[in-house]
């Protein structure tokens, strides 16, 4: 009740401020609106967890409610002042992510994680894939005009992106339900790995589906040897940034929250600066993905020297604002229109990758050999899905004009229904287990 | 039982084999009394109780910058209590916690205070 | 990119100087002048950083990113008021907060009123500006000038022995309290029509940011009426300063006010636990957006030639007779009237609200007009100034004070 009467209060304080607007000093739309979304999404995640549900699923129904499509308090133009929160708050999830691969706790469970890895990247992947072939023109409108063989790529480019999973959204669960276990370990380490697996999976599919389908049939192999640079440049990267926090911290711990977030703004910067700088000068599609760096330097600072612990404690104190903002920022974000035009489409994908998600992890514990109670219960944790697959889709538009837009609507649209389903999905799971301690 | 700063007093208890010592950092000054009302409780004797204060405090004494009033009425954790005490069973401490948050002194909320264990060893001098 | 860089750049040099300045103990090796010493220790080089990474020198922090750093600005604003606000909590005074309350905020009426008068003369005969900007500029240096900075008390006060001790106590109680009139007087400077387009009333603007305040004020004590653990507070408090320094600036109001006003509530009708933890989270900012402050004030200053140099001169000057003129006044029948014609004196140190107002000025109204560049250099060279020569005052009015930490 008392959330309530904060929330009117809010809103009134919006309606009269807006109401007023007097050309307002720089920066002061961007502030208002990011505290606002702090909020709102506190007030929401509470009210949703009182029905059982994860907090974030809070947070994206009020980015939701105040996106362009709804409200508008967030809109295009208010969105694309805050982009730099979102980016930073990647970057910062990164850190965290990696900050939880711990190696020693990992080590044995490499086989186990292993498995789930080829298994569900594997079936997900031609299951999706052949669904959509088999389909063809009556789930995808677009492709109506398109020969066997363009079908065929189209197809492994959807398969592919199916693949790709949503780290901080399994990250955001495991802290709100305070997880801890082998089984959160497990699900989160495949989640980091996989989102690897994808990248490398996506520039292959993609240097073949433009070799099929260009008009002179050339296999640009070059475009998946800079795919392989990036990752590796990503990681050594990575690497030597940990190791540089990793002494700061040893030296002077204290402010490693604020240290942590500098590091992760100059990261996303300095990545996407160099891509543009290598793009300009050499022509080279360079793409320095500051979610591998982060997750390398936060791997390397848990793993490598003493300063783990610390780290750790300082990501944990200020990950939840950061959460709250990453996922009422991305609920805003969500395209109603394009779910509203191809829901039928879009529900039919997120149907086959649940479907051969749940398969495929089964399978896999079961040839790892896992006895454990959460066998049966992984694939719930792998629903989840956002931010890198928005990229690959985006990719795609680049490389394929004539089609391409369609294509992103249509996976746009289901990773939309991902992004909700997914972190209730995985709160289930853990449940489940036993290994959530706060409901 | 003593209060006196810096001073132990009272019976350690007998059995010195896994013995921890108990701290528990008190930031609320009047939460203090239910903290040893629940030592009492379960029959913890040895408790020392120790006054300091926050290191943030002691920085801030140097140049407040905006929080000297503040300082002048003493807040945020201003004064810390610490109660030391010996801890001849570990099992002791999850019926503490219950009871510590009966009294008041729920250290699940670090406004009101942090508990820890330490392992602990009594060496005796050489010859006995 | 450079905007990023220019941050990340900024917020090294506040969590190192916050590390690094205001402490004894890194610069009690520090030899050499008193004079360099002081100004180490009160932070006031960073000012000169500032200035020297601003526009007219390495060109880092320029016109363009300081506009992209102001959302920080007014988060710093923001966070400042608050910590100043939470702190009224008027149940937890004894009777010597109480007694010193009205004689603090009389020397501080009476410094403000004896810098406002002539330098709303002044300016209008040295800058030739308008009625209404002379009164803008004329406000703002009155609500700088009557607050006083803790740095000088804070170094030579606690040396202080016998009767030198009740008085350095007494002096830093004026110090706490005084900054109350520079934040109502610079609220009140936020509510005149002509930086709002010309548009509203004065009583229109008052009641807004009193409003906006009471009322982010009461969603503060309602979000946190239910158990929350640390991290849910930060997030609320992040929220809060965020929501209600953007507001603020959304309106052209002073956030420092505005939020001043929302901490008074939530230190009057918050749960004693819920602000004991928020008042914790908020100090360990204090130095770090001090640092800040003085930087981007430094970076936004245009030293603007000889005349204004006279008028800074002015601005001590006057000051400086506020301030004993005020004592005097103030503290009649509470302190022995030896004492009280120098009294004064200790209370020159500037620093802290001063340079908030100046900042706060800065993202209010454009950087470049007359009005914000003779205030921003009044009020910088006022600070470096009374920095300088404040310790040994201060020393001098206790009587019976060591020698600061030696080298």
């Amino acid at each position: 009740m008392r959330r309530l009467v904060a929330l009117a209060m809010l809103a009134a304080l919006f309606a009269v401020t807006t109401w007023i607007d007097t050309g307002p000093a720089p920066g002061a739309t961007p502030t208002f609106i990011a505290g606002l979304v702090l909020l709102l999404g506190h007030i929401a995640g509470h009210a949703i967890a009182a029905i059982g549900l994860p907090r974030i699923s809070g947070y994206l129904a009020a980015g939701l409610l105040l996106g362009p499509d709804l409200l508008g308090v967030i809109s295009t133009p208010v969105a694309g002042q805050l982009h730099f929160l979102n980016e930073l708050a990647v970057a910062f999830i990164a850190l965290a992510a990696g900050a939880e691969l711990h190696v020693a706790q990992l080590r044995a469970r490499l086989g186990l994680i292993g498995w789930l890895v080829v298994s569900t990247t594997l079936v997900t992947c031609l299951s999706v894939g052949l669904i959509v072939f088999v389909a063809g023109p009556a789930l995808l409108p677009f492709a109506a005009g398109l020969t066997t063989v363009q079908m065929a790529a189209v197809a492994a480019l959807i398969g592919v992106v199916a693949v790709a999973r949503s780290p901080s959204s399994a990250l955001a669960v495991i802290r709100e339900c305070d997880a801890h276990g082998p089984f959160s370990e497990t699900v989160l380490g495949v989640t980091v790995a996989i989102d690897v697996v994808t990248i490398v999976l996506f520039a292959i599919a993609l240097s073949t589906c433009q070799a099929l389908l260009s008009p002179n049939g050339a296999l640009d192999l070059g475009f998946a040897l800079m795919v392989l640079v990036e990752i590796a440049a990503g990681i050594v990267s990575g690497a030597a940034i940990g190791m540089i926090l990793s002494f700061y911290i040893r030296r002077w711990p204290d402010n490693i929250a604020l240290l942590l977030l500098g590091t992760a703004l100059v990261v996303t910067e300095i990545a996407h600066g160099t891509a543009r700088y290598v793009q300009d000068t050499h022509e080279l599609p360079l793409h320095l993905e500051p979610l591998l760096i982060c997750v390398a330097a936060g791997f390397v600072v848990r793993n490598v020297g003493s300063s783990g612990a610390a780290f750790s404690e300082a990501v944990e104190r200020v990950s939840l604002p950061v959460f709250v903002l990453f996922f009422t920022l991305a609920g805003a974000s969500l395209d109603l229109q394009a779910l509203r035009r191809t829901w039928v489409a879009a529900l039919t994908l997120v149907a086959a990758r649940s479907s051969s998600i749940l398969a495929a992890s089964w399978a896999g514990a079961a040839i790892a050999g896992d006895q454990s109670s959460g066998r049966r219960l992984f694939g719930f944790t792998f629903l989840t899905q956002a931010g890198i697959s928005v990229g690959l889709a985006l990719e795609v538009v680049r490389r394929f004009p004539e089609w391409g837009e369609e294509f992103a609507t249509i996976v746009v649209a289901a990773i939309s229904v991902n992004q909700v389903v997914g972190p209730v999905a995985m709160k289930y799971a853990l449940q489940r287990v036993g290994e959530a301690k706060r409901t | 039982m003593a209060r006196a700063a810096g001073t132990t007093v009272g019976l350690l208890p007998l059995c010195l084999e896994n013995m921890h010592i108990l701290l528990i950092f008190v930031y609320m000054d009047d939460l203090v009394d239910g903290v040893l009302e629940a030592l009492v409780e379960l029959e913890v004797t040895g408790v020392t109780v120790v006054e300091g204060a926050a290191m943030e405090r002691i920085l801030a004494d140097d140049v407040p910058i905006f929080s000297g009033l503040l300082q002048t009425i003493g807040g945020s954790h201003d004064k810390v209590r610490l109660v030391l005490a010996p801890l001849a069973q570990r099992s002791l401490v999850e019926p503490l916690f219950r009871l510590l948050a009966e009294n008041g002194a729920d250290m699940a909320d670090p406004a009101v205070g942090r508990l820890c264990l330490l392992p602990a060893e009594f060496p005796e001098p050489p010859g006995s | 990119m450079k905007l990023v860089l220019a941050a990340a750049l900024v917020t090294a040099l506040a969590l190192a100087g916050s590390r690094f300045s205001f402490l004894h103990l890194p610069l009690a090796g520090v030899r050499g002048s008193l004079w360099v010493r002081n100004i180490l220790l009160t932070g006031t080089e960073f000012i000169f950083i500032g200035l020297l990474l601003g526009s007219p020198f390495l060109g880092i922090l320029d016109d363009m990113t300081l506009v992209g750093l102001a959302p920080i600005l007014g988060m710093g604003l923001s966070w400042i008021g608050l910590l100043f606000g939470i702190q009224w909590q008027v149940r937890r005074w004894d009777g010597v907060v109480r007694s010193g309350l009205l004689p603090a905020l009389v020397q501080a009426g009476v410094v403000a009123v004896i810098i406002t008068v002539p330098f709303y003369f002044l300016l209008r005969w040295s800058l030739d500006l308008s009625h209404a900007w002379c009164l803008v500029g004329a406000l703002t240096l009155g609500a700088a000038g009557s607050d006083t900075a803790q740095s000088a008390l804070a170094l030579v006060g606690r040396s202080a022995r016998g009767e030198g001790r009740a008085l350095a106590r007494l002096l830093r109680l004026v110090a706490d309290l005084d900054g109350l009139v520079a934040v109502v007087v610079f609220g009140a400077v936020c509510w005149l029509p002509v930086l709002h387009g010309d548009t509203g009333s004065v009583g229109l603007w008052a009641a807004l940011s009193v409003g906006l305040g009471v009322v982010m004020g009461l969603v503060v004590v309602a979000l946190t009426s239910y158990q929350l653990a640390e991290e849910e507070l930060l997030l609320v408090l992040l929220g809060t300063v965020f929501s209600g320094g953007g507001l603020a600036l959304y309106l052209s109001l002073s956030p420092l006010f505005v939020n001043a006003v929302t901490g008074a509530v939530v230190a009057n009708l918050s749960q004693e636990r819920v602000l004991r933890s928020l008042q914790s989270l908020l100090v360990r900012g204090d130095r770090s957006v001090y640092v800040l402050f003085l930087l981007l004030a430094g970076a936004q200053w245009h030293p603007s030639g000889w005349s204004v140099l006279l008028l800074a001169g002015a601005y001590l000057m006057l000051r400086t007779t506020g301030k004993l003129a005020g004592n005097w006044l103030a503290f009649r029948g509470v302190v022995a009237p030896a004492v009280r014609g120098h009294m004064g004196l200790g209370l020159l140190s500037h620093g802290g609200l001063a340079i908030a107002v100046v900042v706060n000025l800065q993202q209010i109204h454009d950087g470049g007009s007359p009005v914000v560049d003779a205030v921003t250099t009044i009020v910088l060279v006022g600070v470096i100034v009374s920095e300088l020569f404040s310790p040994a005052l201060v020393w001098r009015v206790l009587g019976g004070a060591r020698p600061m930490p030696s080298s």
